[in-house]
């Protein structure tokens, strides 16, 4: 059981990232990624609702006729994103405002439904939730990198905190030199298209030596 | 019971969607004093900064509001009024379309609507960091006693020189959120417009 576990884990945030291997989910690591704090909260939702829908469609699991099981399964994610929106709107109002329309969008998250579908379906309740946390966290993990080289480029800041005070940090003035520049390029969506390119190559370079000596 | 057959099918299901509808309900009704109290306090803080009054809390705000603000009914639009440097200062709450979505904010003007005297957003869908900024301390500062143009308008434009501050009715506008600030500007200018009429009317 602890081995399985292990393995589920080393699988969801790496051999088998639902980004970099599954490339499910990538729609919001587009959209969300240009600061830090939103996508550190939008990237905690998920966590939260892939775990407990895998958890509940595994526990229903033998009671949901086969023909309507995915309809089912929507009905259950939506019910723990509406459960987050709630949540925020009452407890964490900056923050809803902030994210807007995106803590909808949760609902429209590959991973979700693909974690549901392929896992939770046959497998028991307790390594189904472990299963949709680990996943979550495969995401999260991958999101952050986008959102930290996005902001720091996009708005010369890391979480909110100005790093370039004058450009003059780090040595970048080689790069600036006349101080920070934004890139305004970091800020829309298709920089996210090439950041997540150039990390996916990466990680698949690395996995498949890896996988030639083993 | 057959697993497979309509009949269970429907009831299974519905018993489910009731189930989890019935638990969601709950959860809203629980919370939802709290939701209308958080986007009332929200409404406030905004109008109190349009205004330029300033506040540590929420309950700071709350109490602020309650002391200095009083709302006025003229015509069908419901203005909010408080005393500055012994005029009488008007806000009114705007909504317009954005770029992506409805924009929600408060803009306040001097009795003659000749100056506006500050703005604050309450809500906005406009892309982070791009049109977004629309949010950000410099980009609202600069309706911070703002004198209109000849037409009583504003312009929200990119300016070529660097000391749009001191011309009246202009506005320097957001990189790359052209069509954001375009936007804002209507909204902003349809509600001049519309304050005028009111005042003017008095």
């Amino acid at each position: 059981m602890a081995g399985r576990v292990l393995d589920i884990t080393k699988e969801n945030l790496w051999t088998n990232n639902p980004i970099f291997i599954q490339i499910l989910g990538i729609c919001s690591a587009l959209a969300v990624t240009s600061n830090l704090i939103n996508t550190s909260i939008m990237s905690a939702g998920v966590i939260f609702v892939t775990g407990f829908s895998n958890l509940t469609v595994s526990v229903l699991k033998n009671i949901i006729p086969r023909k309507v099981r995915m309809i089912i399964q929507t009905l259950i994610i939506a019910f723990y994103v509406i459960i987050v929106d709630i949540f925020l709107r009452a407890f964490l109002p900056d923050i809803s405002r902030a994210l807007g329309a995106y803590i909808g969008l949760i609902i429209t998250n590959c991973i979700i439904m693909g974690r549901a579908e392929a896992f939770a379906g046959s497998h028991p309740p307790l390594i189904s939730l472990w299963d949709g946390l680990t996943s979550g966290t495969g995401y999260m993990a991958v999101l952050m990198l986008i959102a930290f080289v996005r902001e720091l480029l996009g708005y010369g800041t890391i979480f909110g905190f100005e790093v370039f005070p004058g450009g003059k940090l780090f040595g970048l003035w080689l790069i600036f030199p006349d101080g920070f520049q934004h890139w305004i390029i970091m800020l829309m969506p298709p920089s996210a298209f090439f950041l997540l390119g150039i990390f996916i190559w990466i990680a698949k370079t690395i996995l498949l030596k890896s996988k030639d000596n083993p | 019971m057959n697993k497979q057959g309509i009949l269970y099918t429907v009831i299974i299901t519905f018993l489910i969607c009731f189930a989890f509808i019935f638990v969601l309900s709950l959860t809203d009704r629980a919370v939802a004093e709290r939701i209308i109290k958080n986007k009332d306090i929200n409404e406030r803080k905004a109008v109190l900064t349009a205004f330029g009054l300033s506040y540590k809390s929420d309950e700071d705000a709350f109490t602020l509001f309650e002391n200095k603000i009083s709302s006025e009914k003229i015509k069908d639009s419901v203005l909010y009024t408080t005393p500055i440097a012994g005029e009488k200062a008007y806000a009114i709450i705007f909504q317009g379309q954005g770029l992506w979505g409805i924009i929600t904010g408060v803009l306040a003007v001097s009795k003659d609507v000749k100056r506006i005297i500050g703005m604050d957003l309450i809500s906005h869908n406009e892309t982070p960091g791009l049109g977004g900024r629309i949010d950000e301390p410099w980009f609202k500062n600069q309706f911070k006693n703002k004198l209109l143009n000849d037409q009583g308008t504003v312009i929200i434009a990119k300016s070529k020189t660097t000391a749009t501050s001191d011309r009246p009715g202009e506005i320097d506008a957001i990189t790359a959120a052209t069509q954001t600030s375009q936007a804002f500007e209507k909204i902003i200018n349809q509600y001049l417009t519309r304050l005028s009429a009111l005042m003017g009317g008095r």
